[in-house]
């Protein structure tokens, strides 16, 4: 085991992005352990899908008044629970927060749900600026696939399929859209995306390379 | 960018009258007796209030209840709250050409986040959604008066005690809510509020309100 290394001092969040399926929790685990071995004490946060959303959804009243910008509301304001219990404890700490998903994930539903892009990324403001996004590009009808072979019961009868198919094409939509105009996400951030026909391996050396410079280890500095 | 009060901004036939102000400068009763003089006077009326939603105000309560709450969450919240009360009564309602009744509208919840060092432009661009309402009566008292209309201890919520003030739940509400007030005194000018002194008497002030509520329906509906 190698010496725990002084903590940094505003912490790191590097956060994971895209659609189901695209190796997103599989890398950051990778990356988790690979920043332990360095010394580093890591966070890992997961998004998940709003509670109150989703009690909301199987509520016969509940469903009538869930419209896309009360559903936006709503789990902003759970994530920004989580975001204050959960991610700037850690980074004031100096621990180096890894979210699997974060607040991209977040405009890109709302946005997938019709609402305006610059209100949905907006909303989002609030949440500390990722000093890295790692974005796994994938098909959506890739992760279509793995959602039906996952959750065969619930997504296989085939209208619901088709529908959530078109919202994964939103979803990526979405994505391609924060991608391009940097400017106008809820921050200007760098982005690290990750081609879906590049192997792990690649992936992990693509990684590494951009978080290493982020360390401010001296002998990555000098080799930067 | 927050509404502004303008006359018929919003496009629709209906007339959106709100009341703000600082807790207990009268909002809820005199929304309650402009509802009353407006329906004797022959005009449909609808009246919504703060945290009456479905779906966020159980949240809210929560939130309230567990506190002290994160400041952010409380503001995206109270945003879901106005955003469900729009589209189920606020929108439809002015659709339908009523006089829509709004105890207190967005800027309660963002002077509450305001004072919480909740950073002001973030705010404006989340709330950004809600129509401009025709005017914004604004019930002006001091945080003395608002302290002395209470009969009871303040809830720790309204004391502001999550921001240290003071550790004298009565002396915390009166700085708080004198920090509530300058807030306001901010949005009237910006967001064209109409002033209406309301220290007085009840009865006195509801003869204001009622005279400020009729100038713009005048304007708006003759």
């Amino acid at each position: 085991m190698p010496a725990t290394r002084p903590p940094l001092p505003n912490g790191l969040l590097i956060a994971a992005e895209g659609l189901d399926g695209s190796g997103k929790s599989a890398g950051l685990d990778a990356l988790g352990r690979w920043l332990e071995r360095k010394g580093r004490r890591t966070h890992l946060v997961t998004w998940e899908p709003s509670r109150l959303v989703a009690r909301a959804a199987v509520a016969p009243r509940g469903r009538q008044v869930l419209t896309p910008r009360v559903a936006a509301l709503l789990a902003a304001a759970e994530a920004a629970d989580r975001i204050a219990r959960d991610v700037r404890p850690h980074l004031a700490r100096g621990d180096i927060v890894l979210a699997d998903r974060y607040a991209w994930t977040g405009v890109a539903r709302d946005i997938a749900r019709g609402l305006d892009p610059a209100w949905a990324a907006a909303v989002y403001r609030f949440a500390p600026r990722p000093d890295l996004v790692i974005f796994h590009r994938q098909v959506p009808a890739m992760a279509l696939a793995r959602a039906l072979a996952s959750r065969p019961e619930s997504v296989a009868a085939a209208t619901v399929a088709g529908a959530y198919g078109e919202f994964l094409d939103g979803l990526m939509a979405a994505f391609e859209w924060l991608l391009a105009e940097g400017w106008a996400g809820p921050w200007p951030v760098d982005v690290l995306v990750l081609d879906p026909r590049s192997g792990p391996d690649a992936r992990t050396i693509a990684v590494r390379e951009a978080v290493r410079p982020l360390l401010g280890d001296p002998a990555d500095r000098r080799s930067a | 960018m927050i509404p502004v009060a303008v006359p018929g901004a919003h496009g629709l036939p209906g007339v959106l009258l709100v009341l703000e102000g600082i807790d207990r400068s009268g909002r809820s009763t005199h929304a309650g007796r402009l509802e009353a003089h407006l329906r004797l006077a022959g005009y449909g009326v609808a009246r919504t209030s703060l945290t009456t939603s479905l779906l966020a105000a159980e949240a809210i309560g929560r939130a309230k209840r567990d506190g002290p709450a994160d400041a952010t969450e409380m503001a995206l919240l109270y945003a879901a709250d106005l955003a469900e009360r729009m589209e189920q009564l606020v929108l439809p309602a002015l659709r339908a050409g009523l006089v829509v009744i709004a105890d207190r509208y967005c800027w309660t919840p963002m002077a509450r986040a305001v004072v919480r060092a909740v950073d002001p432009e973030w705010l404006d661009a989340v709330f950004a959604f809600v129509p401009p309402p025709d005017a914004v009566l604004f019930l002006d008292v001091d945080a003395e008066t608002s302290l002395t209309r209470r009969d009871r201890e303040p809830d720790p919520y309204e004391a502001g005690l999550d921001l240290g003030l003071s550790t004298d739940v009565r002396e915390s509400y009166r700085l708080f809510q004198a920090r509530l007030a300058a807030c306001f005194d901010r949005y009237a000018v910006i967001a064209g509020f109409t002033r209406v002194v309301a220290a007085d008497a009840s009865d006195t002030v509801q003869r204001r309100v009622v005279r400020a509520a009729e100038a713009v329906l005048a304007a708006r509906l003759d």
